[in-house]
């Protein structure tokens, strides 16, 4: 027995060292730089950083706000209604969980670009020879994409809840004469107000922290963030000391608001579960009585699903010559016979497998530590999660200056696969843990009685037990690297480039029908993943 | 084989488990208590899934407290069956002869053996989470004793089943039991379950032994006045030791007992509990010893009988009656045999 837990307690040194090392360290160095004298009085100081700091929180309250509002209406269609395609809008409302930034950006650019879908739409129905709408590298360019990504996030958090509230609450209100309007104030809102909180600030850390739509869609320091103004800081004008006290007030800000997430997350758990299916209000039937809900979920599945419409179609279509017409074509996939077309979808490939590996490895351990030592669990899970406050961008930064501190350089893809790996980290662990804390102990006692020795339990029992868990986390660790652009934009090594790099780069040069390729592809690894981990299990934090 | 638990203690913040005990070759015996008591601690221990603060654990003269479980030879069943979901029930039922390392063909007649002895011989390849919670049981009994076990552990294997089901089950383990030959540690909170299904039984009280004895003696000559309340519903009453010979008598309330002097141990001037089952309390006519005399205040019907609590000088007396009733409601004498009494300080 004590054998066992000291193997353990070994093991667990190897994730606790490399975390230290890989996580800790350069973000500490970060700190320690960024809240020097020096670093403070630079971002101080300066008029430009002060507006941007401004910005950052300006458009993360903005598109907060916004996606709750919108989101709203859909939690209540979804917790109330039934109707035929509920599932597939279910699905729908997921997808931006695994969908890559990059390619939603795309999606967004050829949507709402001056020579866009919805400008050509409108050109073509008023006769007008001006595009209408300049949507493009504006506030609200960006606060479209955030809307995107998170009015489904907010539905989603919101939706379950209220499918919950007990309908005895809605009867015992009813039998006190209580009207609808009563009856929302008193019973639905103060259920809902933890599952809301805990979605806005979610939603306005991921806005606040957003990368790669407001490098893309913001266009310039008109309308840039701290984030993307670090990215600037470190890799343009190599002014880190900068760089880093942005970073460090960017964090500050950011563990505040998910300080107030946990909170919220963990109040809303400690409501008492309805008795079944028949404790919950009875869902409506959706008819034609009820237009604006129909209204609703038709330009729903249009804001979700046209993005991604967009760039599957796009890289489908091109001109055969110049001068001829747009016409279906395979085109830009027969491309990625071409080393530069194939060697971003094997490093990308490279890349994310590594980090499964890693992420795999490591969350097992903590999971086996965490189920043997229950009291330690919340301090494991402080340390082991706290790279969710800290942005890939600030994390990268902090490895340049340590790299720069300690006089040499690392290989490159081993800084992007450690980046990787903190970033999914938190996710992997809690599947995998989830899975590890359901197995039931007696059955563990039950081997052992039987004379198996840990090894055999560990491949007889345990793994079997949790493999739905490993093959979540994989695959979500997996769809998340596959995405990730930050890190790779930091740290890639020279002439090393992942898909969503490449993307962000073809973007760059306008050349949008091999974008869409590249983008589909990714879209389509990254759908894969989202499937297989809604039929096999569960990721949530 | 034989069991001896040799001073074993064990302590959880201000609990403190103490446990001295032997058990016979081929014997059941239940650890009987109220939830929290140290039963399924003590269990817990014997198995080797818990290590004691102190003492030794001998199985057949062998010192076995510092063998890790998976060499003891102990098996266990537990109250949720603890069944391997991943694997079928002829995989779960096979696992300890596979970890044995038996050669292939005795493990798939030993298999196919067990899986007709439990009545479920087409179930081989079907998972847990398709049988039903008795058949669940089978399997799991099946498994535990698939590798001839020294020691069978069954912690509350009947707790989830409904009554009906129980008594199948029960019969069940009494029968791989006796054929086996096993010696089986039964642990249960259900005093009709202890009574009905051990060789001996072990009341257990905030992490102590109370007493040891078969069911008979600890029904009826308890040793303790926990085990007398425990078990079974008593007649408990206070008094004061008149005299002392080989009989006592004791006053309660002005109506004098005679009791039995078992332990010669009480003097005149004593305060001592005096405690009767309902059962040894009869309806009786005219004078003698250990007449009370009393009015019905409330007959409980229980379908074979009637509990009756007859009020009398000395208090409540339940009594047992039936149909036609022996105790008049307007009034009526009940009388107990001396030696049916036991006394408690």
């Amino acid at each position: 027995m004590k054998e066992n837990r000291l193997l353990l307690l070994l093991l667990f040194i190897v994730p606790f060292l490399l975390l230290l090392v890989f996580f800790y360290v350069p973000v500490i160095n970060v700190f320690i730089t960024g809240f020097s004298k020096e670093g403070l009085k630079s971002v101080l100081t300066d008029s430009y950083c002060r507006s941007i700091c401004l910005f950052s929180l300006k458009q993360g309250v903005l598109s907060t706000l916004l996606s709750a509002a919108i989101g709203f209406p859909g939690a209540y269609i979804l917790a109330r209604y039934t109707f035929r395609g509920k599932n597939f809008i279910k699905a729908l409302i997921t997808v931006p969980y695994v969908l890559p930034t990059i390619a939603a950006v795309l999606g967004i650019v050829l949507l709402i670009g001056n020579n866009g879908i919805v400008n050509r739409a409108l050109m073509a129905l008023s006769g007008a020879e001006q595009p209408p709408l300049r949507l493009l590298y504006s506030m609200k360019a960006i606060l479209i994409a955030h809307t995107f990504y998170n009015i489904p996030l907010f539905i989603r958090f919101v939706y379950p809840v209220w499918e919950n509230i007990p309908v005895s609450l809605y009867e015992a209100g009813k039998s006190l004469g209580a009207g609808r309007w009563r009856l929302f104030r008193t019973v639905t809102c103060p259920w809902l107000l933890c599952a809301i909180t805990a979605a806005c600030a979610l939603i306005f850390v991921l806005c606040f922290m957003s990368f790669s739509i407001v490098l893309v869609l913001g266009g310039g320091p008109q309308y840039s963030t701290m984030e993307v103004e670090i990215y600037k800081l470190a890799r343009t004008t190599s002014n880190i000391t900068k760089a880093c006290a942005l970073g460090g007030i960017e964090s500050l800000i950011t563990l505040l608001f998910i300080a107030v997430y946990t909170a919220a997350g963990h109040q809303k758990s400690s409501y008492p579960a309805p008795a079944g299916k028949h404790g919950t209000v009875p869902a409506k039937k959706l008819s034609l009585h009820h237009f604006p809900a129909l209204l609703y979920i038709f330009f729903l599945i249009l804001y979700i699903a046209m993005p991604m419409v967009t760039i599957a179609l796009n890289s489908l279509t091109g001109k055969s010559g110049w001068g001829k017409e747009n016409s279906l074509t395979l085109k830009w996939y027969r491309a990625f016979t071409q080393p530069v077309m194939y060697n971003p979808v094997l490093n990308t490939i490279l890349i994310a497998v590594a980090t499964v590996i890693c992420a795999i490895i490591l969350s097992l351990i903590i999971s086996a530590v965490i189920s043997r030592w229950p009291k330690g669990a919340f301090l494991i899970q402080i340390f082991f999660f706290a790279s969710l406050g800290i942005s890939s961008i600030l994390l990268s930064l902090g490895f340049m200056l340590t790299i720069s501190k300690l006089g040499f350089r690392p290989n490159g893809k081993l800084l992007l696969i450690a980046v990787h790996t903190a970033a999914v980290l938190p996710f992997t662990i809690k599947a995998i843990s989830l899975f590890y804390s359901r197995i039931n102990r007696r059955c563990i006692e039950c081997a052992k009685s039987l004379g198996a020795k840990p090894l055999r339990i560990l491949w007889t029992v345990k793994l079997p037990m949790i493999k739905n868990g490993i093959f979540t986390a994989g695959i979500f660790a997996f769809a998340v690297s596959a995405g990730e652009v930050n890190g790779a934009l930091m740290l890639a090594p020279e002439g090393f480039t992942t898909m969503p790099v490449a993307i962000y780069r073809l973007i760059g040069a306008y050349r949008f029908y091999q974008a869409c390729a590249m983008g589909t592809v990714l879209l389509l690894i990254c759908i894969a993943a989202f499937y297989a981990i809604d039929r096999l299990g569960e990721i949530s934090l | 084989m034989k069991l001896k638990l040799e001073n074993i203690k064990k302590s959880y913040g201000a609990f403190t488990l103490n446990a001295d005990l032997e058990l016979k070759e081929g014997e059941f015996h239940t650890f009987l208590g109220p939830s929290g008591c140290g039963k399924t601690t003590l269990l817990r221990i014997i198995a080797g899934f818990t290590a004691p603060d102190s003492g030794r654990i001998y199985l057949d003269g062998k010192d076995i407290t510092e063998m890790p479980s998976e060499k003891r030879n102990i098996s266990i069943v537990f109250q949720d069956y603890a069944l391997f979901p991943n694997m079928t029930v002829a995989k779960n039922i096979s696992y300890g002869p596979e970890t044995r390392h038996w050669p292939k063909e005795r493990i798939e007649s030993r298999t196919k053996e067990l899986l007709e002895a439990i009545a479920l011989p087409g179930y081989g390849k079907r998972k847990p989470d398709t049988l039903s919670g008795g058949e669940k049981q089978r399997v799991a009994l099946a498994r535990a004793i698939a590798v001839n076990p020294a020691l069978l552990l069954l912690d509350e294997p009947l707790s989830a089943a409904d009554e009906k089901l129980k008594g199948v089950l029960k019969a069940q383990i009494l029968e791989t039991h006796r054929k086996n030959h096993l010696t089986t540690i039964y642990v249960t909170h259900d005093q009709e379950e202890a009574m009905t299904i051990s060789d001996r039984i072990s009341v257990f009280r905030r992490g102590n032994i109370e007493c040891t004895g078969t069911p008979q003696e600890i029904y009826f000559q308890p040793r303790t006045l926990y085990t007398a309340k425990f078990i079974g519903q008593s007649n408990i009453l206070k008094g004061k030791v008149i005299s002392a010979g080989d009989m006592v008598e004791v006053e309660c309330q002005g109506q004098i007992f005679k009791v039995q002097n078992r332990s010669y141990r009480y003097s005149a001037g004593d305060q001592v509990i005096l405690f009767f089952r309902p059962e040894c309390c009869t309806a009786a006519q005219g004078n003698g010893e250990n007449i009370i005399k009393g009015k019905i205040a409330d007959r409980t019907f229980y379908g074979s009988r009637y509990t009756c609590s007859v009020n009398t000088d000395c208090g409540i007396i339940k009594v047992y009656d039936t149909y036609p009733f022996k105790l008049r409601s307007a009034g009526c004498q009940l009388a107990v045999r001396p030696e049916n009494i036991i006394l408690f300080q």
